[in-house]
């Protein structure tokens, strides 16, 4: 209302002034008519007004935009709209436009929407980061316990490992103590082990000490065989056997003359056709037997372990005595040269020599590892065996000792000695020849098969030997190429142990078979020239021809023998 | 008898006002930039009365724990602030340029020249005092004293409101004189210097002669301050200010107090010099 009422009273200010203007300042001053001072005053008034409207619109205009700013209550906006204001006051003194003072207002109420706007957008930007920083916070805390954790199992784990390892050093420890004592224990346990094989080495020499002794005492074969083991021997006792078999020394008999006593050559030999005598020789069976070369005496030697002599006289065997000794079965006999001693291959690993006067063995020699196959004279002061430990022995018989031994890569089946060679016969089907002076074989010759027994012509010239595919051989042993001649029969079947023999003037072959049957061949034909039959129940295995050449006798697993002849 | 001229002189100085612009010490210690605040004081009113968005307006920048009581300052001069506004512009800042730059304090109050105004009714008491003393004057205070408390509250309140008519309607009353006096008993008038050691000069000065003549200015001048007249041939040494205008000096007295008085009934008149501009 007192806008317009100011707005009338400028006008008519300036009306008034205009008046005034025109009239001069005279009239004013000079006329003294009442309303001269009057309209002076009210002209003044007037003028004066005029001058602070200027401002005063301006001002008033600023007081209202200061309202409507803080009725927004909006610091912001208010401070840029009055430093608008403000620019714009100082900017324009002291006379801008009464209009213009509408125009700032615009572009100010623009910025202040912007502003406001931008200041919006960060206040919910600040939210925002505060919130990821409240996130990453509480990130962060997890974090934080999860390492603790971690380290909380850490450290349970180390001190884990230390309690392990604390107790790997005691286990340490008490494995050491323990290899102690094991090692003591082992210790112990050597010593007394050494012990017990020097005890079982004492016992067994004892027990075969004490076996020799028995069987020595034994007088006949009938008498039951005595179980003498003993585990304990006094050592007092075992010292001087073992001194005996050292020591032994044979009185020297001047057994030099024997050596060359004349052979008596059969210039007769006849064909047995007939048995004469029939006898059981043995209990069980016999496995050797053999004529002496002189006195007509007979020797017989078998599983029963005992040599049977036996007196050949007018067709009839008669016992003359009986060598015992051995300790086990008997497999080969000999009778020496002078036929007064006797030597036999045991089954005991042994070879026994009987004089004929005693029946006890004069010398017995041991050595073999198995079962002796021959023993035969090498001269009269040797000996040589040959057994199944794949070894044959030369032994001097004066002093009890093996000379020499030959180490073979078979089996000595039999050997026959002549003419200072050694021949043996082996399993793997060869013949040997070996000369006592050089240890190694001087001569081989093959067989037909597994040779079980040789037997040499007593002229030395010719070697028979028998095989185990049913064929008999015979080699002539002059010269170096050597014929063989080549025996068979139908119905002949040898065993391992079969032994053949030559006829004394070295015609005929006799052998026995396991058919019972003893067949007879020629040796210039090489044809079988007779079959001795039904005599025998049980395979025959061993023949001996006499050296008159009149008997013929043959042995069998039974224990008989039986006497041939022609007559 | 008031004319219809004269309403609107009454209109005029009633609805006065002076464009001043308001810029805290700088001194003073703030939170924010305080910015200047603009407004356009009226004459008629008191400093304290009309200032109360300045103080919101700068205490908005303040620290509120350091506040005091605020108060008022030109160019040096602390100002009074039971002077009307308009006494205090014309007589320190008329020449100067608008708008009236008021430098506020908020510390620091100087005592030994101001008083201080804690609530308005130290400017109401002040107000009615200034309007009883003027009475006294002008009717040996039987006006004001007829008139009932209701009255003398319409007065300030119309004052405090800016009521042109509410205020007149009272006022009026105090300016009544009785026919045969041909005027009030003596002018309540102040005249306001800034030399000199006297704040103001009030003296008893009839408006009529005793020959019946009415006073002018100038007899006022010749008797009060005569340095203020001119004399022939002299250059105009100072210039006499009735609400920022110089009123003819053979304006009559009678009609000045009438018209041109203050809400409080007092004839403010401030002689200033000349600016030398």
């Amino acid at each position: 209302m007192w806008e317009q009422e100011a707005g009338t009273r400028r006008r008519r200010a300036v009306n008034m002034e205009e008046r005034s203007v025109a009239q001069g300042p005279q009239k004013a001053r000079g006329e003294g008519g009442s309303g001269s001072w009057r309209d002076h005053v009210l002209l003044e008034l007037r003028l004066r007004d005029l001058r602070h409207q200027q401002h005063g619109d301006m001002i008033r205009a600023y007081i209202r935009l200061l309202e409507k700013i803080s009725v927004t209550s909006d610091p912001l906006s208010g401070f840029t709209s009055s430093s608008c204001f403000l620019n714009f006051l100082s900017a324009a003194c002291p006379w801008p436009r009464p209009h213009s003072a509408a125009c700032w207002t615009l572009p100010a109420l623009h910025q202040y929407t912007q502003l406001s706007r931008s200041s919006a957008e960060l206040a919910y930007q600040i939210i925002e980061l505060q919130r990821l920083f409240h996130f990453k916070q509480r990130e962060e805390k997890e974090k934080q316990g999860r390492l603790e954790e971690k380290e909380l199992l850490l450290q349970g784990a180390l001190d884990a490992r230390r309690a392990l390892q604390e107790r790997v050093e005691q286990l340490q420890e008490e494995n050491e103590e323990l290899k102690k004592k094991y090692d003591a224990l082992l210790q112990c346990q050597r010593s007394a082990e050494l012990q017990m094989r020097a005890e079982k080495e004492r016992k067994a020499e004892l027990q075969t000490m004490s076996q020799v002794t028995v069987h020595s005492c034994d007088d006949s074969a009938d008498q039951p065989r005595r179980l003498f083991r003993s585990a304990s021997l006094s050592s007092g006792l075992f010292p001087s056997f073992r001194r005996m078999f050292e020591k032994r020394r044979v009185h020297s008999d001047c057994t030099e003359d024997l050596l060359f006593a004349p052979v008596g050559v059969a210039l007769s030999v006849r064909l047995p056709v007939k048995p004469l005598h029939e006898l059981e020789a043995h209990n069980q069976g016999i496995n050797a037997v053999k004529f002496s070369s002189s006195a007509d005496l007979l020797a017989t030697g078998g599983t029963d372990r005992v040599v049977k002599l036996w007196n050949v006289g007018a067709g009839v065997l008669t016992n003359r005595v009986n060598l015992t000794g051995s300790t086990g079965g008997i497999t080969c006999l000999q009778f020496d040269q002078s036929g007064s001693r006797i030597l036999a291959a045991s089954y005991d690993t042994s070879a026994l020599l009987w004089s004929l006067d005693d029946c006890n063995p004069k010398v017995t020699l041991t050595g073999h590892n198995r079962k002796v196959t021959a023993a035969r004279f090498a001269g009269s002061h040797q000996a040589v065996t040959g057994a199944t430990d794949r070894t044959i022995r030369l032994w001097d018989l004066n002093r009890v000792a093996c000379v020499q031994k030959l180490q073979l890569e078979s089996s000595c089946s039999d050997l026959v000695c002549g003419g200072g060679v050694t021949i043996s016969g082996h399993y793997d089907c060869k013949i040997r020849v070996w000369d006592s002076r050089v240890e190694s074989c001087v001569q081989e010759l093959p067989a037909q098969g597994k040779v079980t027994c040789l037997d040499l012509s007593l002229d030395e010239l010719k070697l028979l030997s028998c095989c185990r595919d049913n064929c008999l051989q015979v080699v002539d042993l002059r010269g170096r190429s050597y014929e063989q001649l080549c025996l068979r029969a139908e119905g002949f079947k040898c065993s391992d142990s079969t032994k053949a023999v030559l006829s004394p003037d070295g015609c005929y072959v006799a052998a026995g078979s396991a058919d019972g049957a003893v067949y007879i061949w020629t040796l210039s034909s090489g044809t079988l020239e007779t079959r001795l039959l039904d005599r025998h129940s049980c395979p025959v295995s061993a023949v001996g021809w006499s050296p008159s050449g009149a008997f013929v006798v043959s042995v069998d697993r039974s224990g008989r023998a039986v006497l041939w002849s022609d007559f | 008898m008031i004319m219809n001229n004269d309403k609107d002189v009454l209109r005029d100085v009633w609805f006065g006002r002076i464009p001043s612009c308001f810029t805290l010490n700088s001194d003073e210690v703030t939170e924010r930039e305080a910015e200047p605040y603009y407004l356009m004081l009226p004459r008629v009113s008191y400093l304290t009365l009309v200032t109360d968005k300045v103080k919101k307006h700068f205490l908005k920048a303040m620290r509120t724990d350091e506040v005091e009581e605020m108060w008022f300052e030109y160019e040096g001069t602390p100002l009074k602030w039971h002077y009307p506004i308009g006494v205090l512009f014309d007589l320190h800042a008329s020449a100067s340029a608008l708008p009236w730059s008021i430098i506020v304090h908020f510390k620091s109050f100087p005592d030994r020249d101001l008083l201080h105004c804690p609530t308005n009714s130290v400017i109401e008491a002040h107000f009615m005092s200034s309007i009883k003393e003027a009475d006294v004057l002008k009717h040996k205070s039987q006006v004001v004293n007829d008139m009932q408390k209701k009255d003398h509250k319409q007065l300030w309140m119309g004052l405090q409101n800016d009521k042109f008519d509410q205020f007149w309607a009272m006022n009026r009353k105090l300016m009544e004189y009785s026919t045969e006096e041909g005027g009030f008993r003596y002018i309540p008038f102040r005249i306001y210097q800034t030399t000199g050691d006297k704040p103001f000069i009030q003296k008893l000065f009839r408006p009529v002669s005793p020959q019946g003549n009415p006073h002018t200015l100038c007899d006022l001048l010749k008797e009060m301050y005569p340095a203020a007249l001119t004399n022939d041939g002299e250059q105009k040494r100072y210039q006499v200010l009735i609400h920022g205008i110089e009123p003819l000096l053979e304006t009559p007295l009678q009609w000045l107090s009438e018209h041109l008085s203050h809400p409080d009934n007092f004839l403010h008149i401030c002689i200033v010099p000349v600016p030398t501009d």
